[in-house]
């Protein structure tokens, strides 16, 4: 097994940059998923580490060993395509031994390895038949044992589950977490699927427009997202926006959002901040919550109409429209609620996420110890007339 | 109250007026086609054969005749050019191909389009030219050098035809080959050429079929008399005998134009059975 470091990678294909500065590096035997939008230039960043791409500019490192110049197949890594790349003219069998048979390795060992890991992906019924006669799990499973005969330092994956309906993808994904676990290969995982992502990830790198945005551990990017893109990408639903103003009340930040006026003293402005005071309102779903469910009746409160209503079995999401905006919101199933319905909404002030308008980033909560509402903002704050109302 | 009819109730017109005059016309015009294949083959088993068609006096003497006359040198001639030339565009068209498709050659559109031009020219319009190199090489009067002309000219038609196979081969099986080790010729023998296989075979035949009849050239570029592929041998059979025999002419005809029906049949066989990428890839 093998770290791998990206240092000041770039990759431009002519004018395009696909990757951008891309500084990142995964842990000995860890599994990282790389997710965003297509286009991202995750799928880029894999196969320059495959070796197929050359960086631009930059160092790609395996292990202590810089590869930008070492061919693909000296990287000691193995590649699971999105589309498999079976060899459609070799059995199963042929397609598993390929590699061995390429390096001229033992007919014996060869035989024995591939028995072995047909035994245990469940192949072993299918070693004489082509790729044509088999369905898309036994597919996905021959591409990742080839992958796997291959003894790799570092395993890469690009988006090996999306040709899979949604039933065997959710099995396939709890199978590939099985082998992570049992072979505790570093695995490099692209995908465009945030839930294949938090769901597999020991840390999920999010890209967009070849900027790396995060990198972190699924539930920190799902509580502390750093950004809009970033908020917005994970979780599903997707997180509400909403248009909010910093304004000073008795000497408290404060943010006005629609109607209500929220406390903002959880939040470090800067001074930057406080020049624009236009910012982002964020909250998730499950942080709006039907009134008449929360027993806190000091949490701020809204009302308004339902306009949509999707159960989807374990709970229902609804949307409200409240003032000229759009909630949604995540309620336990069987609600009773009815389109049209004047509801109201309670939300959990725990839960803001606030971002700066223009730069979209987000903004670091203060520390939460009592007493401790980051005085010199304050202080700052007090310097503009917009504090007082 | 309407009733709807049962399913067998229900007829279609099976001729109409209309389809029965397209296909009559048809007819008509592959009779002009056809013609003179039938002759050909009625003559060459009719013991009085002549300009018309006519039904034969059945006889196999025409073929027993025309192959003690003329034996069978000049199929051999004709076989040796034709494989000569079908293996020498083929295996260099594919190379040719391979890269084109694979690799990053400069000008690659441009060159492409050259090629495409070069598979328009007539062949006599380089004979002239090619005599001469010829002389001064000392290439006249070989079998082989003239099988290298056939197929630098059957050469633009091989990798216009070989490339598209290949464009057809989804790159990442290559690069899941490469990422497993194989180097560029174990790539390019064990994981492409394999998916050609049709592509190559309908080269290979296609090219075959043009050098099978190729007249003009061994005419001009090999002048010794053993080396007179089949076309020249029907040629010359016909003016050296003072008057037309017919039923040989034929007979030698059918028998010439044996091995190329064959391949037909085989090439349609390749087609039809068409190899596909089914299950390497996305199902």
């Amino acid at each position: 097994m093998a770290s791998v470091q990206f240092q000041g990678v770039h990759k431009r294909f002519g004018l395009l940059s696909a990757v951008d500065d891309l500084n990142l590096e995964i842990g000995d035997s860890e599994f990282l998923v790389v997710v965003g939008p297509s286009g991202c230039g995750k799928s880029t960043t894999l196969r320059m580490l495959a070796g197929l791409d050359r960086p631009t500019s930059g160092l790609i490192s395996i292990g202590d060993r810089v590869v930008n110049l070492v061919p693909p197949k000296a990287r000691d890594v193995a590649v699971v395509f999105q589309n498999y790349a079976l060899y459609p003219h070799m059995t199963v069998r042929e397609n598993l031994s390929f590699g061995m048979r390429i390096r001229h390795e033992p007919r014996a060992r060869i035989n024995h390895e591939v028995n072995e890991m047909a035994r245990q992906l469940g192949l072993s019924a299918l070693l004489d038949r082509k790729p044509a006669a088999l369905s898309g799990g036994e597919r996905q499973r021959v591409a990742v044992g080839r992958a796997l005969l291959r003894r790799p330092q570092v395993f890469l994956m690009d988006e090996p589950l999306s040709n899979l309906d949604a039933t065997l993808r959710v099995r396939m994904r709890g199978e590939l977490s099985r082998l992570h676990a049992q072979f505790g290969i570093t695995t490099f995982y692209v995908t465009h699927d945030q839930i294949e992502a938090m769901t597999l990830g020991s840390r999920i790198a999010i890209m967009r427009g070849g900027r790396l945005q995060q990198v972190a551990r699924p539930e920190t990017l799902y509580d502390e997202p750093a950004n809009m893109f970033v908020a917005g990408f994970i979780g599903a639903p997707r997180m509400n926006f909403l248009p909010a103003r910093l304004v000073g009340s008795g000497g408290r930040p404060c943010l006005d959002v629609l109607s209500l006026r929220l406390d903002g003293a959880a939040f470090h402005f800067d001074a930057d901040h406080i020049a624009t005071t236009s910012f982002v309102f964020g909250m998730r779903p499950e942080d709006v919550r039907w009134s008449r469910q929360v027993p806190d009746p000091s949490w701020p409160r809204l009302r308004g109409v339902i306009e949509i209503i999707e159960p989807v079995g374990s709970e229902t999401y609804v949307t409200v429209r409240v003032e000229d905006a759009r909630l949604l919101a995540r309620f336990p199933p069987r609600t009773g609620l009815q389109l049209g319905d004047e509801i109201e909404l309670s939300l959990d002030q725990a839960h803001i996420h606030l971002f700066d308008a223009k730069t979209e980033r987000a903004l670091p909560r203060l520390p939460q110890t009592a007493g401790a509402p980051g005085n010199d903002s304050i202080v700052h704050l007090q310097r503009t007339s917009r504090w007082q109302d | 109250m309407m009733q709807t009819p049962a399913v067998t109730e229900i007829r279609y017109p099976v001729v109409t007026s209309a389809a029965l005059l397209r296909n009559t016309i048809l007819i008509l015009i592959s009779l002009v086609f056809i013609a003179p294949f039938i002759w050909l083959i009625l003559a060459s088993i009719d013991a009085h054969a002549g300009w018309g068609i006519h039904l034969p006096d059945l006889t196999l003497d025409n073929f027993r005749a025309v192959l003690t006359r003329l034996g069978f040198n000049a199929l051999e001639n004709s076989l040796y050019l034709a494989l000569a030339t079908s293996i020498i565009s083929t295996a260099l068209g594919y190379l040719a191909a391979y890269a084109l498709s694979r690799r990053y050659v400069p000008w690659k559109h441009s060159l492409m389009l050259v090629i495409l031009f070069a598979t328009g020219l007539p062949v006599s319009l380089l004979l002239v030219p090619t005599y001469q190199m010829y002389v001064v090489f000392g290439w006249l009067d070989s079998r082989f050098t003239t099988s290298l002309f056939l197929a630098a000219g059957a050469l633009p038609f091989a990798i216009w035809m070989l490339k598209s196979f290949i464009d057809a081969v989804p790159l990442e099986l290559e690069e899941a080959a490469v990422v497993e080790g194989a180097g560029i010729w174990q790539t390019m023998l064990r994981v492409t050429m394999p998916l050609t296989l049709p592509g190559l075979s309908v080269t290979a035949i296609y090219t075959f079929i043009a050098a099978w009849g190729a007249f003009i050239a061994p005419l001009i570029l090999d002048g010794d008399p053993d080396h007179e592929p089949a076309p020249l041998a029907i040629f010359h059979f016909m003016g050296n005998h003072g008057e037309f025999l017919f039923g040989q002419l034929a007979a030698y005809s059918l028998l010439f134009s044996l091995p190329v029906v064959l391949l037909y049949f085989a090439l349609s066989r390749q087609f039809s059975g068409a190899f596909t990428f089914g299950g390497g890839l996305k199902g």
